[in-house]
């Protein structure tokens, strides 16, 4: 296989990029100063070499435990467990919250073969250990029906532990029109509804 | 490019792109469909948040000839099907059902099937706690008999002779088994009268009376896994089979 054919096999694995893609971004390559792929090249390199998932929360950091896990201005108290490691970023540019996570590195998806087996929850456990001075687990999950899945399953594990379980909330977004909502997002914000002044 | 607007079931969903979603339909008119779902991973989207597992509804979809990948312009939620994602074990029957049509089903349109997944996943989920294994085992038996694999409860799977309970049952061959047709070496299951009729009542689309505990339960759910895999499945991996039967397992022993 020639080093052409080579990079737009690698390419075309990647998530979103079809064949087309990869071979206009090998020939984009071709024609920049070689410099470019090189720097590319090290950035891939060092991606796998130093980036790992942190041992306490599974969220992926170059130092271990990660930043968000040793930062003493968090809240110990409080643990939000999403589905990926992208989605700790999410929460994190809203700005709202102060606690910690903890990354399962997927979802419940029996068509998948995803079982419980192959998320991260043992450690989540052993962070509620009796030693834990974990308060609240808030379930990020996304609000798919595997997410919702796995959420239930999650609460029926965590509850026995004396914690506090917590869902994020779901309706209707912000700055949206209620007019072109779908009907199960009005569903939803409807029994999810709220009494007015409460924070 | 016709568009049409064909009752529909979300067998899977994938994420395509940042905003998009690659989904896998059971519909009624035009049989399995792939299709293009642009922009229903955005949050403002107005088909996206229906556009989710088992959700039922009505598609339009953009057709277009000679190719694989259609595109799905609009989805009408009608059923999300919220309570199948309550618990473990009824959610892993609804993937199980969904592996079903996913992997089994004619590409071409089948009414029948649609029907059945429907029904079924309708309810699976309404069913009470202590309906659910039955509603499962149900919807499950009643898809494998749309696609064609009903087993023969009364007479012999091989030479159609008249067979009394208690029955000789052969996931392999096809259900009952006359005494002449009962190989030696082959592993077999016993049904008495009672098991006999709760199948029969489970293929019919009724709960069977005396209700199943949960170890007969167990022993139906492997009574139609097998069968599945030698008749339905062939050689395909059925991962959603193997993950209700665990997870129903560990619901009850826990």
């Amino acid at each position: 296989m020639s080093a052409i054919e080579e990079l737009v096999a690698e390419f075309a694995r990647l998530p979103g990029i079809g064949r087309k893609t990869a071979q206009r971004l090998t020939f984009f390559l071709l024609k920049q100063p070689r410099e470019t792929s090189a720097r590319l090249a090290r950035a891939v390199a060092a991606l796998g070499e130093r980036v790992r998932a942190c041992s306490r929360c599974g969220n992926l950091t170059e130092a271990d435990p990660c930043a968000i896990c040793t930062d003493p201005r968090r809240d110990g108290a409080v643990v939000c467990v999403v589905e990926e490691a992208s989605d700790v970023l999410a929460i994190e540019r809203a700005g709202e919250y102060r606690g910690l996570y903890h990354v399962l590195g997927g979802r419940l998806s029996p068509l998948d073969g995803v079982g419980p087996d192959a998320l991260n929850v043992p450690a989540l456990l052993e962070r509620l250990g009796p030693n834990g001075a974990v308060r609240e687990v808030i379930v990020a999950t996304n609000p798919s029906v595997e997410g919702e899945a796995t959420a239930h399953y999650l609460e029926r594990l965590l509850r026995p532990a004396g914690v506090s379980v917590t869902r994020l909330a779901r309706g209707l977004p912000v700055g949206g029109e209620l007019e072109y909502a779908d009907s199960v997002t009005i569903a939803q914000a409807l029994s999810a509804r709220r009494e007015m002044g409460e924070r | 490019m016709p568009l049409i607007a064909t009752p529909a079931i979300v067998l899977k969903v994938t994420p395509y792109s940042e905003t998009s979603k690659i989904v896998r339909l059971l519909t009624r008119d035009h049989g399995l469909v792939s299709a293009l779902a642009r922009g229903a991973r955005r949050p403002r989207s107005p088909t996206g948040a229906g556009l989710d597992l088992f959700a039922s509804g009505v598609a339009a979809v953009r057709m277009k000839p000679q190719t694989d990948l259609q595109n799905l312009t609009g989805f009408d939620c009608t059923r999300a099907h919220a309570n199948l994602a309550g618990d473990m074990a009824r959610f892993g029957a609804a993937a199980a059902l969904t592996e079903l049509a996913l992997k089994c089903a004619p590409a071409e349109p089948h009414p029948e099937l649609f029907e059945r997944l429907a029904e079924g996943l309708d309810a699976l989920d309404r069913a009470g706690s202590d309906e659910a294994d039955a509603a499962a085992l149900s919807a499950c038996w009643r898809f494998v008999g749309a696609l064609g694999f009903e087993p023969a409860l009364d007479a012999c799977a091989v030479c159609g002779t008249p067979v009394a309970a208690p029955v000789t049952f052969s996931a392999v061959q096809g259900g009952a088994l006359c005494k002449a047709h009962r190989g030696d070496g082959e592993r077999h299951t016993k049904l008495g009268e009672a098991d006999r009729d709760a199948l029969r009542a489970l293929l019919d689309g009724r709960w069977p009376d005396p209700p199943l505990d949960a170890r007969h339960a167990a022993s139906h759910r492997r009574l139609l896994m097998t069968f599945i895999r030698h008749h339905v499945a062939e050689d395909r991996p059925m991962p959603a089979l193997v993950f209700w039967d665990r997870e129903s397992w560990n619901a009850t022993s826990s």
